[in-house]
């Protein structure tokens, strides 16, 4: 196992693509503690988190091939990660989200990384817990706006305007 | 590319335990994205057990093997899920056999679309054949895939057998009924080869417990051919599916299944 401990996730991936089960263990030893806590963060039931990260590793096995090798394993990852979490969660109440907490911004991750001291920081913490719920669904989960309504409990529709209303806000501070 | 800025086990612990702002928290999760390391940094927050569990889950939902759509779709109709895998593993319930009785049975039915009475004959004598067919096939050390695995196991090989007998039995008779119905058009005639049906092929297994399936089955089939030969000469659907043959039907079920109950030890 410690031989796998140096491979990069592309290596490992293109592994797991080839049936190995060390490489594919090394991944998951690697992808499954951050995902886990990410996750909780969007649904505080621990039971279907568990269920979401499952799901989401056993897709990993099973399409690891389909990985286009661009762009960051841990992100391609994640958008199995967080639709995997609105399967579990369809059908289910919605209480169990708890979304409104959190937030984020443009799609530049660049602007990402130094978000909290800047302008834009600041600019987001004044949006309503709503219209940064919708902001975080669809620019930081990188949900569709009809997902973000699944997972937000709202129509689609909604996540619509609410993100016009916040784009609106933010460019308002932000001029 | 990893800025200067990266978590430190404080904010890692802040963060999995939800004490982040929301900008705070959106920062995290932009970092983690791009950086294995601030990643390495929550895998404490997460207890091994519980990775573990989930592990485990992952590596018994890889190995399963995926269920045929045959089973899936039992499960769906409400059957338990170790019968339906017991079924789905029957030869006679593949998709290959019941296309070729299928096939069997329509060529029977057109033939006696051309003659009225021989070819009724040959749909009569083909019909209740079928399902004898499919039984001595839905399981013996030739045809069972699984042969070895259900000799071994704790289940009881009656039960087994009659499962499948009656999954088979069922299977056989729809097609039957559905094509009798669409060709042929005779109601009488689709009822009255049932009962015939149900006799030989509770004779077939009967007579398993002592011969090879195979064996049992094609003695029956024999039996079953030469006596439409001889009454055939004279007028088959009296004798043999008028009240006389109906009656010896049930004669030769009640015997068969009698004898089944009393060696169901002896079964194997």
């Amino acid at each position: 196992m410690n031989d796998y401990a140096g491979w990069s996730d592309p290596d490992l991936l293109e592994a797991v693509a080839d049936g190995d089960r060390r490489a594919f263990e090394t991944l998951y030893g690697r992808h499954a503690p951050w995902l886990v806590v990410r996750l909780s963060r969007r649904c505080a039931d621990p039971g279907v988190v568990d269920e979401a990260v499952q799901d989401t590793f056993v897709a990993v096995w099973r399409t690891a091939r389909a990985w286009r090798g661009k762009g960051q394993v841990a992100a391609w990852i994640w958008g199995i990660g967080i639709r995997r979490l609105l399967d579990q969660l369809r059908g289910r109440p919605l209480a169990l989200v708890r979304a409104g907490e959190e937030i984020v911004v443009s799609a530049e991750e660049q602007v990402l990384l130094g978000i909290e001291y800047g302008e834009l920081g600041t600019a987001l913490n004044r949006l309503s817990p709503e219209l940064r719920a919708v902001v975080q669904a669809t620019v930081l989960d990188g949900l569709t706006t009809r997902e973000a309504g699944k997972l937000l409990g709202i129509p689609a529709g909604t996540v619509k305007t609410r993100m016009m209303r916040a784009k609106a806000q933010l460019r308002e501070v932000l001029a | 590319m990893s800025t200067a800025w990266h978590m430190d086990d404080e904010l890692a612990a802040d963060y999995a335990r939800g004490r982040t702002g929301p900008t705070l928290a959106a920062s995290v999760e932009a970092h983690l994205l791009a950086c294995a390391a601030c990643r390495g940094k929550l895998a404490p927050e997460v207890p091994r057990a519980r990775l573990d569990r989930v592990w485990d889950e992952i590596t018994a939902a890889v190995d399963a093997p995926r269920p045929t759509s045959f089973e899936r779709l039992l499960r769906v109709l409400g059957v338990p899920e170790h019968t339906a895998r017991l079924l789905a593993v029957t030869s006679s319930l593949k998709p290959a056999w019941i296309a070729a009785g299928a096939v069997a049975l329509l060529f029977a039915a057109l033939a006696s679309g051309e003659t009225s009475r021989f070819g009724t004959l040959v749909f009569l004598a083909v019909a209740p054949i079928l399902p004898v067919a499919g039984v001595v096939l839905a399981y013996g050390r030739g045809a069972d895939p699984a042969h070895e695995i259900a000799f071994a196991a704790p289940y009881s090989v009656v039960r087994l057998t009659l499962l499948r007998a009656a999954a088979v039995l069922g299977v056989c008779v729809a097609l039957a009924l559905v094509i009798g119905l669409a060709v042929l058009g005779d109601g009488g005639l689709m009822a009255v080869w049932l009962l015939p049906a149900l006799a030989l092929t509770t004779l077939t297994l009967a007579l398993a417990g002592w011969l090879d399936p195979l064996m049992s089955g094609g003695a029956v089939a024999a039996l079953w051919f030469a006596g439409f030969a001889a009454v055939a000469v004279y007028e088959v659907r009296p004798v043999l599916f008028g009240s006389v043959g109906q009656l010896a039907s049930l004669a030769v079920f009640a015997v068969s299944a009698f004898v089944i109950f009393i060696r169901r030890r002896e079964f194997s």
